[in-house]
């Protein structure tokens, strides 16, 4: 309930509307998209369906409701909180974090200084990603991921929509816990994009334990060292290693005696072995545990578990 | 002995009227005075720390004076709960209910509600920009008030005294 009331207050009054008389789970909710003229569109069960004007789910293009320009701006005036200059920089980034974690994709027509993105205008594009938080989804990895009281540098691969965050963060939230006899260690986050946490003004509101000190909003690579300076963390956690900067980044962490746990966007090993950013240290063997994940079955499928050899540690049964 | 009792009355109570508001007229100036010390801290907020709206007025109520910190407080409120209503009809919904008791003039209270118009829209610098607007126009009303303030408390003072007595005059 709080995340359906948290989540439908963003939204233009019209829209308010509609979902409020949908009898949509907003646990089983993905995204919600919005385009000026186009129809509004969510994504829910993994399945994509229309919402009519009276808040049925259809899978039919002409009950949908469509969207108008003005509801896309009252829409980001909700998201913002009336304060758009507040989030220029994650504009300039193509997205805005809301309290909770959700994830506000934007798109428009960017504005530019030479070849550097200064803004957005004309924002007519919105895709609302739902943060959840499942509790307990990560026990079928932890017994992989720790063993002997000892964290594995650990890598999550999966392609986007499949549940890796979400799985990150129950990882966090296990390990600095210490659930099932295992001892609780220190953990540092480093949420760049105030995904993991969901932090708003500085507080977590995801649960990732009582051991967990989280770094909101400050970029990867600075984030981890800041932290490994500053809190002596036994494991740091980072979302989506995104560019050189953030491998120079984990390097020094694994230098330091660091464990790391880590996401990328990938479909499976050998498709993260072709990126030339990750190639080195997959050569190098840094990770010991590579997480594989898909929602063929579910969102937060685990496909494959593999350690620093290649070697199968577990496979989905077919 | 009525006559003068009521009389002495008379007096007394124009002579009051003068004073309450040449007093008014003192009072007016301090709330100028504070609301751009306000202003000021909105703006450090914004520039410094980036705060959203509803961040940064809970933080400047948290150091303002009665009413102004029911004023941001309850702005601060509403932007949190986006309840479907403009930025610009919550800042002077609260204009008109939290600051209609403090001692402003009908312009000062437009000229405030026009910052609301464009509070929260385009850029930081936008926003920094709206702020300092406001502050020269509250200086330069400030400096106005100033020049003229002592003069006219000496009239007010001067009216009060002189209305009752020649009210007294007519009456006898």
């Amino acid at each position: 309930m709080i995340k359906r009331d948290e989540l439908i207050k963003i939204f233009s009054s019209n829209i308010r509307t509609i979902l409020l008389q949908s009898n949509i789970d907003f646990e089983l909710l993905q995204e919600v998209r919005l385009r000026v003229n186009g129809p509004l569109i969510l994504i829910y069960k993994g399945k994509e369906y229309f919402l009519s004007p009276s808040g049925v789910l259809s899978q039919l293009k002409s009950d949908a409701y469509y969207v108008e320009k003005s509801e896309i701006k009252e829409t980001m005036d909700y998201i913002s909180s009336y304060s758009l200059y507040a989030f220029e920089d994650e504009i300039k980034q193509g997205f805005i974090t809301i309290q909770g974690g959700h994830r506000i994709g934007i798109a428009g027509k960017t504005v530019l200084d030479g070849d550097k993105i200064t803004g957005l205008k004309y924002i007519s594009y919105i895709n609302v990603r739902i943060s959840h938080e499942i509790k307990g989804c990560a026990n079928a990895v932890m017994p992989f991921i720790e063993e002997e009281n000892q964290v594995h540098h650990c890598l999550i691969i999966s392609p986007p929509r499949c549940g890796k965050t979400t799985l990150l963060r129950d990882i966090i939230r296990q390990i600095s816990n210490g659930v099932n006899g295992r001892i609780g260690k220190t953990v540092g986050v480093v949420d760049e994009r105030s995904e993991i946490a969901g932090c708003y003004m500085g507080v977590a509101v995801n649960d990732l334990g009582i051991r967990t000190d989280v770094l909101d909003c400050c970029p990867k690579a600075k984030g981890m060292l800041m932290l490994i300076r500053s809190m002596s963390p036994s494991v740091i956690a980072i979302d989506e290693i995104g560019d050189y900067d953030d491998v120079k980044a984990i390097e020094a962490v694994i230098h330091c005696g660091c464990k790391l746990l880590a996401t990328v966007h990938g479909s499976s090993i050998e498709d993260i072995k072709t990126k030339p950013l990750l190639q080195k240290m997959i050569t190098e063997k840094v990770f010991e545990r590579y997480i594989v994940l898909d929602n063929n079955k579910k969102v937060g499928n685990i496909r494959e578990i593999f350690d620093e050899r290649g070697t199968i540690l577990y496979r989905e049964e077919a | 002995m009525l006559k003068l009792f009521g009389s002495i009355l008379i007096v007394m109570a124009t002579t009051g009227i003068g004073y309450t508001t040449g007093r008014d007229l003192k009072i007016r100036l301090d709330n100028l005075r504070y609301i751009k010390k306000l202003m000021l801290m909105l703006r450090g907020e914004i520039k410094y720390l980036k705060a959203p709206l509803g961040e940064a007025f809970f933080n400047v109520a948290k150091r303002a004076k009665e009413p102004f910190d029911l004023f941001f407080n309850k702005i601060a409120l509403e932007i949190e709960m986006l309840e479907c209503e403009s930025f610009y009809a919550i800042w002077c919904k609260h204009i008109d209910h939290e600051l209609s008791k403090v001692k402003l003039s009908n312009k000062d209270c437009q000229t405030l509600k026009r910052v609301g118009e464009h509070l929260g829209y385009m850029d930081k610098e936008m926003q920094l920009g709206m702020i300092d607007l406001y502050v020269e126009q509250l200086e330069e009303e400030i400096k106005l008030t100033k020049e003229s303030i002592d003069e006219k408390i000496r009239v007010y003072h001067c009216l009060g005294v002189t209305i009752g007595l020649f009210a007294v005059l007519i009456i006898l």
